[in-house]
């Protein structure tokens, strides 16, 4: 216990430092943005003052859209958080089996196709895997709605299901879990002790499954957050879901850059608070003589 | 026994005139797609078409039109015209009361002072806005009490009347401010509050919906339908779609190609309706190359305007020759649009001396390039207007002119085009009212930063005849005087006049006495109800 | 389970030399024959584009001839204004080319050189240049493209520059770790100890023997990235404008015309993201495999 607290203290100290360091740099961007009027003349001055800004969560209103920035953004990154965490949720339900499947059935290559079905899948690029969902839901039923803000309760529940959908399927992150579940179970599987304990009869489940399958998930679940919020960019444009992402992209075609840097902080901090979380978990499930 | 056949007889009668007499029902929700979203929810500051329909639910104006033509009276009771036709007097409606604020349970009273704050502040020059044109023959407007106000004219004006219909803001909100820029710390610009049949209710985000509800208290009479929604979409291909599943239930415009579909659909009504508005391809005369007649003459002759209305638009629309839609009474139909000949303006360029050319084939006198930059606003961007713009540039590169296209944001472009001029050619349209005043567009006097003559055309012809059509009160002399400006503005080519398009809208057919106006759209809605 | 042993093996049309590491199995035959294959056809588009020889005028318009589907004369028909796909899907690759390849030699050699410098010298300065590239590596990448573009407004070769940098972290990393491995393993003691000199101990045995691997690999896997960013930024209109074709510009413009049951405007240019992009990744991954890696995105 202690010694995973010794690795909290530390992890959340570098975590701080390099927030630090990203709002500099965040800052520094700022500057450098043409017509930005510099209300300080020391960047130091600005810099500490964003600080204040950022890490007292009070971003201010936008001189650039107008737009009351802690308004529009929390509740947008609510929207992306629950967009991520379905996503992840949805991605590891379907490549836990096929990454499972495809390790234990190695040493026979049938498992193959299937891995390279979830390849394709995965890799069609997520802006046409959405409107390709969205024309066949549309058109031929409409059972499944499109995000909007008035459908009733029930209904808009059920326009959930398609952004999380896509962006678990599309966006490389089945290939991506596949691949490494796969390897890693079967690296795991030719060990001498699991075949040592196989061949005395014992269940080999356990211990394989926490070594091949729950370590290298969780590593590459918390890895994942930087792509997923990238894909959540495309998914929220193409469904119209009003997360952080969409809110990022609109920020861009207004140059609203104040809304971005805010945006930016808020995905380091979602980052690097799954890197925290993703060692406090593992320092609870890696067995101790590791 | 005939008596209770008397009784049955009266009962059905009066069953059926009380059905005749009632057929609308209170109640149901209107929910309407747009394709993009509202700019701005204020008068005076919104121009596009989204924010001014929305801003015809919301707001009020001292008169109106009603569809068949005549003026009638909304935030004003009644009205005198004194004898010399200089100045107007009106009375205004008493017991109008505002929209109620956000935690206020009662709205407060509509007075003159909120007509004379909206007046002084839309004619105030800082105020970013470009109808100050169309009201500058008011000289002065005087409040005489609280419910009665008198504009002093220049000079008399025809048709006068149909002036005031512009919208009224609400002066205890605006306290303080003489002028709008629209960057204002202001309630009303998230939460618009006016004297219309709708009152906002609510808009989450700047791109989500926004829901209006009834004005129970509405002076002509509590509209019928509830609730309206409107909601924008980002993708415009899924507005049909959603009209049809019962997503929506009204589609503002229906694009050309899904007209067909809708056509064949029982449930649904389409409706044509013109919106007063031309497109076109506006020329900078500052670019000296641009300011030769005849380039800009050539360029007109080597577009095919038929080719582009009949393959984007379906050919549901008109291809016109002047500033005007077809079938007003401005427009002259002896001037004819030009045809489509590549030959004809490529014999124009040789004239005008662009004989050489460069290595990729663009025709150049000297150092001067035919090579212009054409900006188009990104907001606008919709699967026909990048395909006009494209196919506008391979016409021109067929004669050997080349065009950049440069796409840029709303508030960028507005201000790159409107106010810095840096710009060769746009591709746009104008949305008319009902005088067809051009003289904000073409009159010498609006050149300048955020004006609408941007092009920077200046002829002294246009502009005396533009000052006479103003003023004149006979009406068959200003129908002579638009016929020449046809003519001149159609010669001197300040603009490639396009065409001018039929727009319909989808509705589902419950929703029953559905009148749209040409250009505001939702005027008569307090008479549409839901079945 | 059947293993394959390379010396010289035609596969497909290619003849090419595997180099030992370890057997190769049929899946990673298979993988790397595929991505070879589509790195073929990604450097003939290329060549065949920037020489516009054999093909159509990608801006032709011809509006008499819209939305033709595909035929022998236009074997990937044509678009809404008439022009022929093929010939804009051949065009579409200078779109991701130069840029893909100036965004992996960046993150190539700038990896290379401070995965070296910090796996070489100190603890100290190792910590302090990794400091500076988790820094980098925190911000989503896509969220601080968006930020270059609301500030510089760049060109897609800027973009790709950036793309190249927020890739240097990764490549830095598994750098250093080979070079920890050698460390660990005194393979550097023993090369010091043998005499050489220490320019050939980094240049020879450090970079060119232990670490090409890697950086081929990340190479292939950069260009993967790369072809998706730039396709998905001019999807969304912030990359690679009309009337240039880009293959996610033509998958933007032709949604439009789905609903229509025009669907090859749209599909074609995205069934080519989909096969260059897992064609590039399978070959990363297959040589992931043969090399002994464990290279991921």
């Amino acid at each position: 216990m202690l010694r995973i607290l010794r690795l909290l203290v530390k992890e959340v100290f570098y975590t701080v430092l390099l927030i630090l360091g990203v709002t500099a740099l965040l800052s520094f961007l700022f500057r450098l943005m043409p017509g930005t009027i510099s209300f300080e003349k020391n960047w130091l001055n600005e810099y500490l003052k964003l600080l204040q800004r950022l890490f007292t969560f009070n971003f201010g209103v936008s001189p650039v859209s107008g737009l009351n920035i802690n308004q529009v953004v929390f509740p947008a990154f609510k929207n992306t958080f629950i967009l991520t965490f379905g996503a992840i949720l949805i991605s590891v339900i379907i490549s836990v089996p096929i990454g499972i499947f495809s390790a234990y059935r190695s040493f026979r290559g049938i498992s193959w196709p299937l891995t390279m079905f979830s390849y394709i899948v995965s890799s069609i690029p997520v802006f046409f895997l959405g409107y390709l969902v969205i024309y066949l839901f549309t058109r031929y039923s409409n059972f499944i709605p499109i995000y909007s803000a008035t459908l009733e309760n029930k209904r808009q529940l059920l326009a959930y299901i398609l952004p999380i959908l896509v962006l678990g399927l599309g966006n490389d992150s089945v290939s991506e879990f596949v691949r490494i579940i796969s390897d890693e179970l079967s690296r795991v599987m030719s060990m001498d002790y699991v075949v040592a304990s196989k061949a005395r009869g014992e269940s080999v489940i356990r211990s394989s499954i926490v070594e091949g399958i729950l370590i290298p998930l969780v590593t590459i679940i918390f890895s994942r957050i930087p792509f997923l919020i990238g894909g959540a960019i495309i998914v929220e444009y193409v469904f119209n879901w009003p997360g952080m992402g969409r809110l990022a992209f609109q920020s861009t075609l207004n140059r609203d850059l104040p809304v971005l840097v805010v945006i930016a902080f808020l995905s380091v901090l979602f980052v690097r608070g799954g890197m925290i979380i993703k060692d406090i978990i593992l320092g609870f499930i890696i067995p101790q003589e590791m | 026994m005939k008596k209770r056949f008397l009784m049955l007889f009266l009962l059905i009668t009066f069953m059926m005139v009380s059905v005749g007499l009632y057929p609308q029902q209170n109640g149901g929700t209107l929910i309407y797609g747009e394709y993009g979203s509202p700019i701005r929810l204020v008068p005076i500051l919104a121009n596009d078409s989204i924010s001014i329909r929305l801003i015809e639910l919301i707001y009020g104006s001292l008169v109106y039109y009603d569809h068949d033509g005549n003026v009638k009276g909304d935030l004003a009771e009644k009205w005198n015209v004194s004898k010399n036709m200089k100045t107007i007097t009106f009375y205004l409606r008493k017991g109008v009361r505002w929209h109620p604020l956000p935690g206020e349970k009662e709205g407060r009273p509509f007075i003159a002072d909120d007509v004379i704050k909206t007046f002084n502040i839309m004619m105030n020059p800082n105020t970013l806005t470009s109808i100050q044109s169309r009201y500058n023959f008011i000289d002065s407007v005087e409040k005489i009490d609280d419910y009665k106000i008198q504009f002093k004219l220049r000079k008399p004006i025809l048709n006068v009347l149909g002036r005031f219909s512009f919208k009224i803001l609400p002066s205890f909100m605006l306290k303080g401010y003489d002028y709008l820029r629209g960057d204002e710390n202001l309630l009303i610009y998230k939460h618009p509050v006016g004297t219309g049949p709708y009152m906002f209710v609510s808009q989450e985000g700047p791109n989500a919906e926004i829901i209006l509800k009834a004005n129970e208290n509405y002076h002509l009479g509590r509209p019928h339908i509830d609730k309206i929604i409107m909601k924008p979409f980002a993708d415009q291909n899924i507005i049909t779609q959603t009209l049809l599943y019962g997503g929506i239930n009204m589609e503002i415009r229906v694009p050309p190609r899904d007209i067909a579909e809708v056509q064949g659909d029982m449930r649904f009504e389409l409706a044509p309706y013109s919106t007063l508005s031309f497109s076109f391809f506006g020329y900078n005369l500052r670019n000296p190359v641009l300011a030769i007649r005849n380039v800009r003459l050539a360029i007109s002759y080597a577009i095919n305007r038929k080719e582009m209305l009949d393959s984007f638009f379906e050919g549901k629309g008109q291809i016109i020759s002047g500033p005007f839609p077809p079938g007003s009474w401005a427009y002259n139909l002896d001037v004819k649009p030009l045809p489509y000949s590549p030959e004809e303006a490529n014999r124009l360029l040789d004239s005008a001396g662009f004989t050489e050319r460069t290595r990729d084939g663009i025709r150049k006198r000297g150092s001067y390039k035919l090579e212009f930059d054409m900006l188009v606003p990104i907001s606008k961007e919709n699967e026909t207007t990048k395909r006009v713009i494209l196919a506008f540039q391979s016409y021109l590169r067929a004669v050997g002119i080349k065009i950049n296209i440069k796409w840029l944001e709303w508030k960028a472009w507005t201000q790159t085009v409107f106010v810095d001029h840096k710009f060769d050619i746009i591709y746009a349209d104008w949305l008319f009212d009902d005088s067809f005043d051009i003289s904000s567009l073409f009159h010498s006097k609006e050149i300048g930063p955020g004006k609408n003559n941007f092009g920077a055309y200046r002829n002294p012809e246009v502009d005396a005849l533009l000052d006479e059509a103003q003023t004149t009160l006979d009406m068959e002399k200003r129908k002579t005087i638009y016929k020449r400006l046809h003519k001149i503005l159609a010669y001197d080519v300040p603009y490639t006049y396009l065409w001018t398009l039929t727009n319909y809208a989808a509705y589902n057919r419950k929703i029953r006495h559905v009148i749209i106006h040409p250009t505001r759209f939702f005027t008569y809605i307090k008479d549409w109800y839901i079945q | 389970m059947k293993r394959f042993y390379f010396e010289k093996e035609k596969l497909s049309s290619e003849e090419f030399y595997v180099p030992l590491h370890k057997r190769a199995s049929l899946r990673d035959v298979v993988s790397i024959g595929f991505g070879l294959f589509v790195v073929t056809y990604l450097v003939i588009f290329f060549l065949i584009s920037i020489t516009n020889s054999f093909i159509k005028d990608p801006m032709k318009v011809d509006i008499q001839h819209m939305f033709m589907p595909p035929s022998i004369e236009h074997i990937f028909g044509t678009d809404f204004l008439g022009r022929d796909i093929f010939s804009r899907i051949v065009k579409g690759t200078e779109a991701f080319f130069l840029p893909g390849i100036l965004s992996i030699a960046i993150s190539t050699t700038f990896g290379l050189l401070f995965g070296v410098i910090s796996g070489y010298y100190s603890k100290t300065i190792s910590s302090i240049i990794f400091y500076f590239l988790n820094i980098i590596d925190s911000i989503p990448r896509f969220i601080l493209i968006l930020i270059v573009i609301v500030i510089f407004n760049p060109s897609i070769y800027l973009i790709m520059l950036f793309v190249g940098v927020t890739s240097i972290p990764k490549v830095s990393s598994y750098i250093k770790s080979k070079v920890d491995t050698l460390k660990k393993q005194r393979f550097i003691e023993a090369c010091r100890a043998l005499g050489l000199s220490e320019r050939s101990i980094i240049f020879k045995h450090i970079i060119w023997i232990s670490s090409r691997s890697v950086l081929i690999i990340r190479a292939t896997l950069g260009m993967g990235e790369a072809i998706l960013i730039e396709t998905s930024l001019s999807y969304l209109g912030i990359g690679v404008q009309e009337p240039i074709p880009s293959w996610g510009n033509m998958v933007a413009m032709g949604k439009d015309f789905f609903f229509q049951g025009k669907i090859w405007l749209s599909t074609i240019p995205a069934l080519f993201i989909l096969i260059t992009i897992m064609g590039l990744y399978l070959l990363g991954d297959g040589l992931n495999s043969i090399f002994n890696e464990r290279v991921s995105r």
